[in-house]
């Protein structure tokens, strides 16, 4: 029972992130929160674990629910990475508004000249 | 000249001419074209790389992502323009900086160049005059249809593969799926948005050609490869990041 506990509130967490992600990846958001809850049914359901776990090929339901708990971990670094590449673009659309608020136009001016001829 | 369906792939190869085709007029070559070239760390070579240029283009924007040598300031006394990143954000990011500058100062074509030497300054025009004889809103460069002076057979293998991914993941037939030097019309210009920061931006460029469903055409183009460009370029552990890159991109949308 504690340990069933214990991990739907782990399961419930990931959820939670998973939703707060959902509109800026809804893919992976989506598959980390229907994961989580197979998760969720197969551990207070450990003789339809076993029942699955067997129609697909695994020998025991704690296996499968070693599984899927891998899966949810996998799922869950993928969705921190796109997030953080969605961090990345944010960060790039300002680098690249600086850059084109501070560019140097065409002629050549005399300071970048004699630095050149300098070094 | 043959135009099909619409992934146009146009087949023509224009031979290396001057500016005073009637197709574009010395005015628009002025004030209309701009080369954009990425820099990271090219003080030795974007002097030279800005100076070949110059008789064919006016208008040279030079984006400097964060170089911690003095490739800014010899871009200037060369006389580009110059942007600089902040902060280091790869070449497709500085690619986009170029072309969305280009594009605020009315660019009507623009033609993406390496800093790197490894692009002919005369090859430039003839991408131009591919895009207003034939139409195309997309002028590739492609050394399998020129020259590729001393390349290595790894590289060679490794394009190769690249061309069949291309193929593979957009349907685009080329004969050179990675090659940095590129003309477009301000209509193609306007439709691209990398999205792809470092060096997945080839892919994603062909990827977006093919969505758009813009007209392309080949053209031949040389590359030289030195030991600095080589040093400078693609390396075969790469690809998979590029891959990876790619995929990734895909499960952001």
């Amino acid at each position: 029972m504690i340990a069933q506990v214990v991990f739907t509130v782990l399961l419930i967490a990931v959820m939670l992130v998973a939703f707060a992600q959902l509109s800026r990846i809804p893919l992976v958001g989506g598959v980390v929160i229907c994961v989580a809850l197979f998760g969720a049914y197969i551990v207070w359901m450990p003789d339809q674990a076993t029942y699955l776990a067997n129609l697909i090929g695994i020998g025991r339901g704690a296996d499968l629910v070693l599984y899927v708990w891998v899966l949810i971990s996998c799922a869950i670094l993928l969705l921190l990475y796109l997030n953080l590449r969605g961090q990345l673009q944010l960060i790039t659309a300002l680098a690249r508004r600086m850059a084109l608020a501070d560019a140097a136009g065409g002629e050549t001016p005399r300071s970048a000249r004699q630095n050149t001829q300098a070094k | 000249m043959v135009v099909t369906g619409k992934k146009s792939r146009l087949s023509c190869v224009p031979s290396v001419g001057a500016w005073d085709q009637p197709s574009i007029s010395t005015e628009q070559i002025r004030h209309g074209v701009w080369i954009v070239i990425p820099a990271f760390n090219e003080q030795s070579t974007i002097q030279q790389v800005v100076s070949g240029l110059s008789p064919f283009c006016g208008n040279i924007a030079v984006v400097d992502d964060c170089s911690s040598d003095l490739t800014a300031i010899r871009a200037r006394a060369a006389g580009a323009h110059v942007l600089r990143h902040p902060i280091n954000l790869g070449q497709g990011a500085s690619l986009q900086t170029g072309i969305d500058y280009a594009l605020q100062n009315g660019a009507s074509h623009i033609v993406s160049f390496d800093a790197d030497l490894q692009h002919r300054p005369e090859d430039v025009p003839p991408l131009l005059r591919a895009l207003t004889e034939t139409g195309a809103d997309f002028a590739l460069g492609s050394r399998f249809l020129g020259n590729a002076n001393n390349i290595d057979l790894s590289r060679k293998l490794l394009l190769k593969g690249a061309v069949l991914f291309t193929l593979f993941t957009t349907r685009l037939k080329l004969t050179d799926a990675h090659n940095g030097i590129r003309a477009m019309t301000r209509r193609a210009a306007s439709a691209l948005r990398i999205r792809q920061n470092r060096m997945a931006h080839a892919s994603e460029i062909l990827q977006q050609i093919a969505k758009s469903g813009l007209p392309y055409i080949e053209v031949p183009v040389t590359v030289e490869y030195t030991s600095y460009s080589k040093a400078k370029g693609q390396r075969l552990s790469n690809s998979l990041n590029i891959v990876l890159e790619l995929i990734t991109g895909v499960l952001q949308r």
